[in-house]
């Protein structure tokens, strides 16, 4: 188990190294990279299977006692979500690759390397057990994902790029100064500590860092009104870095919250939280309402579902925390999957936008229903897993009286419904454009429709198994909210 | 069986849409299949007398999500109905369409798809399998009704059709979720009476679910639209079938809402104003199929009313009247569209004289529409006495609302329906018609005989509906469907509303048709949703401005309020101005360059006074004793300053000017979250609950470590995984600056 947790970081890195080393060999380093990411998620599954067996599982990096050092763990909240993210990752790889050399295709010499860097930063973030430690994983997203939205040097990207960069930035500096709080007032930042010990803190001080660590990660999870980094940047970047960070970058924000604030025990934020979550929905699926651009549609509407996200964890109940890890379980691949298909439609039609699309229904009726599926998943109708994950955080909601969060969730799903419509009537009715393309698609076709649908299938194997997902999510809740259990893995 | 049912339907699916690759003929034919099967099957059940056939699949079992079959009287009855008129549907349509009519593929399967959904809700014996095929339902209607999608009005109709729906359902979901905490259970044959502060709240949620789906005013703008569709569908879904599915839940849910005052009002309110406003409606309009559309409206608001009454025998009407409606009303749909395909229009101001080209749907419009006007001897005219005698049978207001409702809204049905038909098959200069089409005139036959065997064997009908409303309430049990009441009140009422109506319809017939009227409520819902599309623009740009500079403000601010906490549990007496007068003078400096390069106007100044900054802050690492820190820090200062110098370039000397009133804005802002970030840390350190572990630190670094500077240990052992992160850090930057380097490089390449 020691080597499974290792090699969800090593190898991703090393795998960036050797890809970077050889990057003008095509094969060899699309090679590389497929096999970084690929042991990575295959490590997670190793991860799950013996998490959901055996229990949590600690490293303690270098032998060092969580005092002093520090430690990977494996609880059942990270062992349910990380292989559900580094899988996202391999399958955009896979369309990446598909896709090169288009003008929609992003430059695989280095996306390859720098996917490999934001898949250790995002397997560290998931495990570890060390705030710092956290904070270094926030830089190598940072940094790579940065990388990554710049590196074809366009004056949009650059634009968008830096908002992005110092908003983050500066978010992460915040993240600093939280950890000289918490560590002036408890003397650690190892997490399992932290449980001791910030309870026990004067309550100003307790909810000071509450509320600090709220808005760092707010930003990082692009909350109102955090997120304006968000929808600008992420629709100028090539669709395949799109699709991971709609996939992944924001849910590692809502992910830490989920992890301090129920850790930590900061019920006393939920009220705070639940309006913040309540704008967030409503602001979200209006941005999203107001755009006239596949990909500008789909990225306000991941500041939306941050708002379910965060709603379910600003209820402080155990089936609000249970929904929220559920949400985060389902929103993953079908926020990636919707931008892969996004990325389809650019692809097949020349552009993203609704008012030069039409009637691809009738010539492409695959990669309609390949919208479809996770169209009507994100709007949160029965059988897919959107419907699985609203549910469980409305009826949380409604069982937790907390009317009007649970009012607003269902406007914002009303909003949402509309918004897909928007997209559905847009490019796939209608009337067809005045220029049809024609020509033969660029890139890879048979590729990048294989690696769509075998996310689209994820995302229904995940509506399939909603059932045994729940239950574990509710056992991830029950791990978070009973903090012993963590103490217990890590201090023993 | 009901496995194999529904798994013979998805089979269906895929095998309709491989036919249909041949053509849409033969995708509906292969479409008709399981629909047939699931009706004899269902018919064979209604002879025998078996047990409630049950299915059950859980989903999520956490959430109580899961499919849930019980095949019941109720259940029984409206399978009959789906599957029957279903596979009549795909009969007909085969002669509806041409054979080289677009949509081979999608039609049928999506057809077939809504078929199964509607058999998946009928049956459904747990709210959430309701909510989940409810919900299906609304989906494949989307698709069917924007079937010719090229043209902008089938686009807005069918988003109209999907919204109201789609909200409507949201607003069924909360309701449905209070009725299953308040009853304590979310199987439907086991709910009981509800009661409590949630169960108003229940009801009128649950009930405007309902309205929406069953196009109750003024949710109902959007069934007229949703003609737009084919005629079978109009027949299948949007007459016959799927509008049903808001009565149904009204019937289902009604043991639940027996003592919920709101939900009788509630319904009453719907059903009232939609059965007067929908023959209203019907009798404005000059589309034939329109008027059958407003025509709909008006009897679900009929059902509505009698179902929401609640008792016994109101029941037993409210689900003779649906039993009777699905057929007559099916019937009607399938001749417009024969009329429509045949002569080429439903103008009835165009339409006449086809009583003698059309004979059979002359007919068939006859009986079916004799049916809907409660005319004897036919179906329809047995389950509206049912209901005149539920009304008379009330006390207290609800009874003369109720009576007063039903009186008016069918003499206006009787009006609508003699105007349809004169309009359409009555005297006037004879229409050109195109041969008769046997796949479209057969079912339409079907239905309407029904209607008149129905009649004949009214004791079998109530054999069917009697069970199907005992389930929804005891009561019903003793009563029948009666084919001749004699000279009872509820007869002579039935002769005067005959009368009027008959009256009223004949002196409109006689005037000229009026223009086709405007559509008030659809215009409304529309624009309702454009102006949603418009406000969110608005509210969007005030959030998502693009300038970088008001977002970080906004940021600062949230920092500030994340700094107020600390200050509740400021304690000063554990605080110390200075160990050493030095750090005060140091931190004097530090301050006094910070603010400096705050309010400098040129970017070199700035540059240099940043540094100055992280020059006092050296020093104070020095007078703390770390002069290795400090001595890191000095570095990356003149690092950054050169990197700054050299970074600028062409960039002009000054920053651009700001407007004054920014300037203060920012510089509260500043001053404000640095007093609050200042005094946070201040305060965070007032009551530690745990102090850094140094003498462990310096122990563990010699003893185990192996090295003397505790500060290298740390970096390289007992927090090397940080520092791996961040050389990866470092070397991403350095990669990425390169690309952009490179890029750049191109650039410049390029223009030479």
């Amino acid at each position: 188990m020691n080597t499974v947790l290792t090699l969800m970081l090593v190898a991703p890195l090393l795998s960036a190294a050797l890809a970077f080393a050889v990057r003008r060999h095509d094969q060899l380093r699309d090679a590389l990279t497929l096999a970084g990411l690929g042991t990575a998620a295959g490590a997670s599954g190793v991860m799950f299977a013996t998490v959901a067996a055996d229990g949590p599982f600690v490293l303690r990096v270098g032998g060092w006692h969580p005092e002093l050092g520090i430690v990977l763990v494996a609880d059942r909240f990270a062992a349910l979500v990380l292989p559900v993210a580094l899988a996202i990752i391999f399958v955009v790889e896979l369309f990446a690759i598909g896709q090169r050399k288009t003008a929609w295709g992003s430059n695989p010499e280095l996306s390859g390397p720098m996917m490999g860097v934001l898949t250790a930063g995002v397997s560290l973030a998931m495990l570890t057990g060390d705030l710092f430690t956290l904070f270094v994983a926030f830089e190598l997203i940072l940094v790579s994902s940065y990388v990554l939205l710049t590196h074809q040097g366009q004056a949009a990207q650059l634009r968008a790029g830096m908002t992005y960069v110092v908003m983050n930035l500066l978010a992460s500096t915040l993240f600093l100064f939280g950890l000289a709080y918490v560590y002036a007032a408890t003397g650690t930042v190892n997490l399992a500590l932290l449980t001791e010990r910030i309870p026990e803190l004067p309550d100003g001080v307790r909810l000071g860092i509450g509320a600090w660590f709220f808005v760092v990660f707010g930003t990082k999870a692009a909350v109102f009104p955090l997120f304006s980094w968000l929808p600008d940047s992420y629709p100028t970047a090539p669709t395949t870095i799109t699709a991971v960070f709609a996939g992944l970058l924001t849910k590692i924000g809502i992910y830490a919250m989920i992890r301090f604030h129920t850790l930590m025990g900061m019920d006393q934020l939920g009220n705070t939280m639940l309006i913040i979550a309540g704008v967030t929905m409503i602001v979200g699926a209006l941005g999203a309402l107001a755009q006239s651009h596949v990909k500008r549609i789909l990225s306000f509407h991941i500041i939306s579902q941050i708002g379910y996200m965060l709603m379910g964890l600003g209820l402080f109940t155990a089936a609000g925390t249970a929904g929220a890890i559920l949400f985060l379980v389902h929103h993953m691949p079908v926020k990636t999957v919707l931008f892969l298909v996004g990325g389809l439609i650019e692809n097949d039609q020349g552009t993203g936008r609704l008012d030069r699309t039409g009637g691809l229904a009738r010539r492409r009726p695959l990669i309609a229903a390949l919208f479809a599926v996770p169209a009507l998943s994100l709007a949160g109708l029965p059988p897919f897993s959107g419907f699985v994950a609203k549910f469980a955080v409305i009826s949380a909601g409604i069982e937790a009286r907390a009317t009007p969060w649970v009012v607003l969730a269902l406007v914002a799903g009303a909003l949402t419904l509309l918004s897909m419509t928007k997209i559905w009537l847009g490019v796939f009715w209608g009337a067809d454009p005045d220029r049809v393309s024609v020509r033969r698609p660029p890139g890879n076709r048979p590729m990048m429709l294989a690696a769509t649908g075998i996310a689209v299938a994820g995302t229904l194997t995940i509506s399939a198994l909603a059932g045994p997902l729940f239950d574990l999510s509710v056992d991830a809740a029950e791990d978070l909210r009973d903090p012993e259990i963590y103490r217990t893995a890590v201090l023993r | 069986m009901l496995w194999t049912l529904l798994i013979a339907h998805l089979a269906g699916i895929v095998v309709a849409g491989v036919a249909g690759r041949r053509g849409i003929r033969a995708g509906l034919a292969a479409a008709a299949i399981a629909p047939a099967a699931t009706a004899t099957w269902a018919i064979s059940r209604l002879v025998g007398d078996a047990d409630p056939a049950t299915a059950e699949l859980v989903w999520v079992a956490g959430l109580d999500l899961g499919v849930s079959f019980r095949l019941d009287s109720m259940a029984l009855m409206m399978t009959t109905l789906v599957s029957g008129i279903g596979t009549l549907v795909f009969v007909y349509a085969i002669g509806y369409f041409s054979a080289g009519a677009d949509g081979g593929v999608r039609f049928p399967t999506a057809l077939l798809a809504f078929s199964t959904s509607m058999l998946g809700l009928v049956w459904a014996d747990s709210v959430w399998t309701l909510f989940i095929f409810w919900e299906f339902t609304s989906i494949t209607s989307f698709l069917l009704v924007g079937h010719k999608n090229t043209s902008a009005d089938v686009l807005r109709a069918a988003r109209r059709a999907l919204m109201i729906t789609g909200a409507g359902g949201l607003v069924l979901l909360a309701g449905l979720l209070l009725v299953a905490e308040a009853a304590g259970t979310t199987t439907i044959s086991e709910l009981g009476p509800i009661t409590g502060s949630s169960a108003s709240v229940a009801a009128i949620l649950v009930m405007v679910g309902a309205a929406t789906k069953s196009a109750q005013f003024p949710f109902h703008v959007w069934l007229p639209g949703a003609m737009a569709a084919p005629t079978p569908v109009s027949a299948y879904l949007h007459s016959a079938t799927m509008v049903k599915a808001g009565v149904l839940l009204v019937a289902v849910l009604s043991p639940a809402m027996i003592d919920v005052d709101a939900w009788l009002w509630t319904g009453l309110a719907f059903g009232v104003t939609s059965m007067l406003w929908g023959a209203i409606g019907a009798l404005r309009q000059r589309d034939a199929k329109l008027i059958l559309a407003w025509g709909t409206v008006s009897q679900l608001g009929l059902l509505v009313t009698v179902l929401s009454l609640g008792s016994g025998k109101a029941l037993f009407a409210g689900i003779s009247l649906l039993f009777a409606h699905a057929l007559f009303k099916a019937a009607l749909f399938l001749v417009v569209g024969e009329v429509d395909i045949r002569t080429g229009t439903r103008d009835i101001a165009e339409l006449g004289g086809l009583a003698r080209s059309m004979p059979i749907a002359a007919a068939v419009a006859a009986l079916a529409g004799l049916s809907m006007a409660g005319v004897p001897p036919l179906l329809g005219f047995m389950a509206k006495e049912a209901a005149i005698e539920a009304g008379l049978g009330l006390s207290g207001p609800e009874r003369w609302i109720a009576l007063g409702a039903i009186t008016g809204g069918s003499v206006l049905t009787v009006a609508y329906t003699l105007r349809f038909w004169i309009g359409t098959f009555g005297p006037g200069p004879a229409t050109e018609v195109a041969p008769r089409r046997l796949a479209m005139t057969a079912p339409a036959v079907l239905l309407a005989l029904a209607g008149v065997l129905g009649y004949v064997f009214a004791g079998q009908v109530t054999d069917i509906v009697g069970p199907a409303a005992v389930e929804a309430n005891e009561k019903a049990s003793v009563y029948e469907l009666i084919r001749w009441p004699g000279l009872k009140t509820a007869f002579v009422i039935s002769i005067g509303i005959v009368a009027a109506g008959t009256a009223l319809g004949w002196f409109l017939s006689a005037r000229p048709v009026g223009a086709a009227p405007r559509t008030v409520g659809a215009d409304a819902a529309d624009e309702t949703i454009e102006a949603t599309l418009r406000f969110a623009p608005d509210i969007t740009a005030r959030v998502q401005h693009g300038s970088l500079p008001v977002y970080l403000a906004t940021m600062i601010i949230a920092v500030i309020a994340a700094t107020m906490p600390f200050f509740a549990s400021a304690e000063i007496d554990h605080l110390v101005l200075w160990d050493r007068p030095l750090q005060a003078g140091l931190v004097a400096v530090t301050i006094v360059a910070a603010a400096t390069g705050a309010v400098v106007g040129s970017r070199l100044g700035a540059t240099l006074t940043l540094g100055a900054v992280g020059i006092g802050v050296s020093g104070i690492f020095v007078v703390h004793g770390a002069p290795d820190l400090a001595l890191t820090q000095l570095v990356v200062e003149t690092v950054i300053v050169v990197g700054f110098v050299l970074g600028f370039g062409s960039l002009a000397r000054e920053f651009p000017r700001s407007s004054e009133s920014w300037q203060t804005i920012r510089l509260v802002l500043s001053v404000i979250s640095g007093i609050g970030i200042m005094s946070a840390l201040a305060f965070a350190g007032s009551r530690p609950t745990g102090t850094a572990p140094i003498e462990a630190l310096t122990d563990e670094a010699v003893d185990v470590g192996g090295g003397k500077n505790v500060v290298n240990v740390i970096l390289t052992d007992i927090r090397a995984l940080d520092t791996l992160g961040e050389v990866v850090v470092l070397a991403t930057v350095a990669v990425g600056i390169l690309a952009l380097a490179r890029v750049r490089a191109d650039e410049v390449e390029a223009a030479s």
